[in-house]
């Protein structure tokens, strides 16, 4: 496979990357009306399609993209002067289907020409976005958004592959790199502009707690089940900011309650596919061989992995599929001693936000980048794995 | 150290004809030595005593007796002796999946497969040792580590006598083997054994190639290693007999349903084309979804169960494997016992992780 230009469809490219206009071209201004537009008009058709409003990604992307919110975001830097960084090369994930357009937009509002790898193994909402994004591409008014913003798709596991990524790191002013820790180390042994800007995003997991205490009215408890599934059920929980782990503030057998009560609820044929269970057995098995395990809950949708201690290395065995390993805590602190930096989100249930500012407050936790009640974990911000997006994505010019 | 218990009860079912017990009186006769295997296991594995340390002390039923997620063979190392009494390790085939299982033997447990094997064939061939054709190249018996292929070769030629290899090292037709053979056995009753897709591309395909055919009308093929790179090439289990026949004349094509993780209790098809049950196994369909045991007639993961390892805790196992019972005690062939088929596998996996953006040098 050669590389592919992806949207906007129409667009002509040289053969080789390093001729391509868009290095040549200038960056729109920060913060551009038009841009602004573009992503309104791409919000407004998305909502409007009936394919898109199938899936619920696709409909909290629509509305993150509308006007008032871009609007929103941008509001923050009025106060100074910013400018782009040139062209950003983005190399996306295949785990997530909307997530390379998060990064992009980003960049896009900050004024940059963009050149956004998508991945080949992508699914069907990333079919949708790219259609819609070239349906709006073709509009006359776009055209200088158009030129400066490419989506492309190449094998990048070849030596042909190897080359157009070479090609793309040399001339970026920064690269924006998701992947797991081994992808983004061997991305960013490409030699690049000495000033150019690695934004990268590597191997987190993330983790949520719930206050056992809190759920004793019944319709608390569904409140809390059904956030917790809004958590997990999307991307097969493989998204990063999924929670694989749950710490439960609460005991053994309330934990087992809690588990026992949302099974009923929940129809658990719709959304699974037929290889989850056996997946999670695999899981299972695979932890209880490896680490104590007081007790197992495998009938219902989610498979709840009581473990006597959580430790990281178990995520190994993780793969997705609506797999919660458990730990019961007695204290908020007790979570301390079994996480790193590796955790981005924690999302939580029936915790005072004060309890979770000195909580975060210790020195000693080094990782948590996010703290979010739950059920909106997967909810993408412009602060994300502790970077601050816009500003990191633009030049700070300082006028005095 | 292999419990008593456990040995009487297995010699007492092993000395039964195979397939002469109905579904009631399998149940009574099998139940005793899986629960003899399960607490052997949990003294002797670690890892099988960890798996079931929250389960009751014993299964009352078949359908109680705990399973093992077949993959794990994949992902660990599960024994059930001391290192010093190992005596092969078996290795799967890793054809459709890159990490082979790894499958640990002591010669006990060896040897009863081997037994297994023979009685549950005696079934379908006879007890005579015939002339043996296997279509395979010598060369996968000299490999040091066991693969699955050539145990399953060593294991068929307990009947076999002048073995005959049809394919040479480079896996194509080794005609002067195949003609020899066919002129010393035209006349009597042979046997050909061979791994279900090598038999089609290697043998079938390459004769046809060749506009060359055999004439074995005595002859029986035994074939076995599943179905799924056949059935991308849309053929189906009538259409390969029909083609073995033509090609080669031989009449009677038995396929059987097994696996590395339980050699010895094969599934052998019978003459209606159905997967029987012999009496030192059980299969269970398990409904993916919840994993609990389904009704005859619907689709299911296979469990499957064996009374002979013991030296591996991989007695009951949860297969990714597709199936479904297609009746008990009244197959027209006159077997008693679960009959049933297997129709495909699980879809593959794709985790698709953040980790796909490079591949790392």
């Amino acid at each position: 496979m050669t590389l592919n230009i992806v949207a906007p469809k129409s667009h002509v490219a040289a053969t080789v990357i390093s001729d391509w206009e868009i290095w040549t071209l200038t960056p729109m201004g920060f913060s551009s009306d038009k841009a602004i537009a573009f992503l309104q008009d791409v919000s407004t058709r998305m909502m409007r399609s009936s394919a898109c409003r199938e899936h619920a990604e696709l409909v909290a992307l629509a509305f993150w993209l509308r006007e008032a919110n871009t609007r929103h975001i941008l509001k923050a830097y009025n106060e100074s002067s910013y400018k782009a960084l040139g062209t950003v090369v983005h190399f996306t994930p295949a785990n997530v289907d909307t997530m390379f357009i998060y990064s992009w937009v980003c960049s896009l509002l900050t004024g940059n020409k963009n050149i956004v790898r998508v991945s080949s193994r992508s699914g069907a909402v990333q079919t949708l976005i790219v259609a819609l994004l070239n349906e709006v591409f073709s509009f006359g008014d776009y055209r200088d958004i158009a030129q400066r913003n490419l989506f492309i798709q190449y094998q990048h596991d070849t030596q042909e592959g190897a080359e157009y990524t070479a090609s793309l790191c040399i001339d970026a002013d920064a690269r924006v790199l998701w992947g797991g820790d081994n992808s983004v180390n061997a991305l960013r042994r490409f030699a690049c502009k000495p000033r150019c800007r690695d934004i990268s995003f590597a191997d987190r997991y993330s983790a949520c707690v719930i206050d056992a205490g809190t759920l004793v009215k019944e319709d608390t408890a569904k409140q809390a089940a059904a956030t917790l599934l809004k958590d997990i059920a999307p991307y097969e929980q493989q998204a990063c900011s999924s929670p694989r782990v749950l710490f439960w503030l609460g005991s053994r057998k309330s934990l087992s309650q809690f588990f026992g009560q949302i099974e009923s609820g929940v129809d658990r044929q719709a959304d699974s596919a037929i290889t989850t269970k056996n997946e999670q057995l695999i899981t299972a098995q695979s932890v209880q061989l490896v680490t104590e395990v007081n007790q197992v809950i495998i009938g219902g949708a989610i498979c709840v992995i009581e473990c006597a201690r959580f430790e990281e290395g178990l995520l190994d065995y993780h793969v997705g599929r609506q797999v919660l390993y458990c730990q019961c805590v007695d204290t908020l602190d007790e979570i301390a001693e079994s996480i790193s930096d590796r955790l981005q989100t924690l999302s939580y249930f029936g915790i005072a936000k004060q309890a979770l500012v000195k909580f975060i407050g210790q020195p000693s936790i080094t990782g948590i980048d996010r703290v979010v009640p739950l059920g909106r974990a997967l909810e993408f911000a412009p602060q994300w794995d502790g970077y601050e997006l816009i500003s990191q994505l633009a030049r700070r010019v300082v006028i005095e | 150290m292999t419990s008593q218990a456990y040995q009487d009860r297995y010699e007492q079912l092993l000395a039964q004809d195979m397939y002469s017990l109905n579904t009631a009186e399998k149940e009574g006769a099998l139940l005793p030595v899986i629960q003899a295997l399960h607490q052997h296991h949990k003294l002797h594995s670690p890892a099988y005593s960890r798996l079931v340390q929250h389960y009751r002390d014993q299964p009352d039923t078949i359908e109680d007796v705990p399973f093992l997620a077949v993959r794990l063979f994949k992902l660990f190392s599960l024994s059930s002796i001391s290192d010093d009494d190992v005596f092969r390790v078996l290795q799967s085939s890793g054809t459709t999946s890159q990490t082979p299982a790894k499958v640990i033997l002591d010669r006990i447990t060896s040897a009863r497969q081997s037994k297994a094997l023979v009685k549950i064939m005696q079934n379908f061939i006879g007890k005579q040792r015939l002339p043996l054709l296997v279509i395979d190249a010598p060369s996968v018996l000299k490999n040091k580590a066991l693969s699955a292929r050539a145990a399953g070769i060593q294991g068929m030629a307990f009947f076999g006598r002048q073995t005959v290899y049809a394919l040479n090292d480079d896996m194509t037709l080794n005609t002067d083997a195949l003609n020899s053979f066919q002129k010393l056995y035209a006349d009597q009753p042979v046997l050909v054994f061979g791994f279900t897709f090598m038999v089609w591309t290697c043998f079938l395909e390459a004769l046809k190639a060749q506009k060359l055919s055999l004439s074995l009308p005595h002859g029986a093929l035994i074939h076995s290693g599943g179905w799924k790179k056949l059935t991308d090439k849309q053929v189906d289990n009538p259409t390969f007999k029909r083609e073995v026949t033509r090609l080669t004349g031989i009449p009677r094509v038995h396929n059987f349903y097994g696996m590395a993780e339980q050699v010895g209790t094969v599934f052998v098809e019978c003459e209606q084309g159905h997967l029987h049950v012999p009496e030192m196994a059980d299969i269970l369909i398990r409904d993916p979804y919840s994993l609990a045991v389904c009704e005859n007639k619907t689709q299911g993961l296979i469990q499957v169960i064996s009374s002979i390892p013991t030296s591996y805790p991989g007695f009951s196992l949860l297969t990714e494997d597709v199936g479904r019972v297609l009746g008990q005690d009244d197959c027209s062939c006159g077997r008693s016992g679960k009959y049933f088929e297997v129709l495909g596998r699980l879809p593959k996996t794709e985790v698709r992780g953040c980790s796909d953006t490079q591949v790392s040098v």
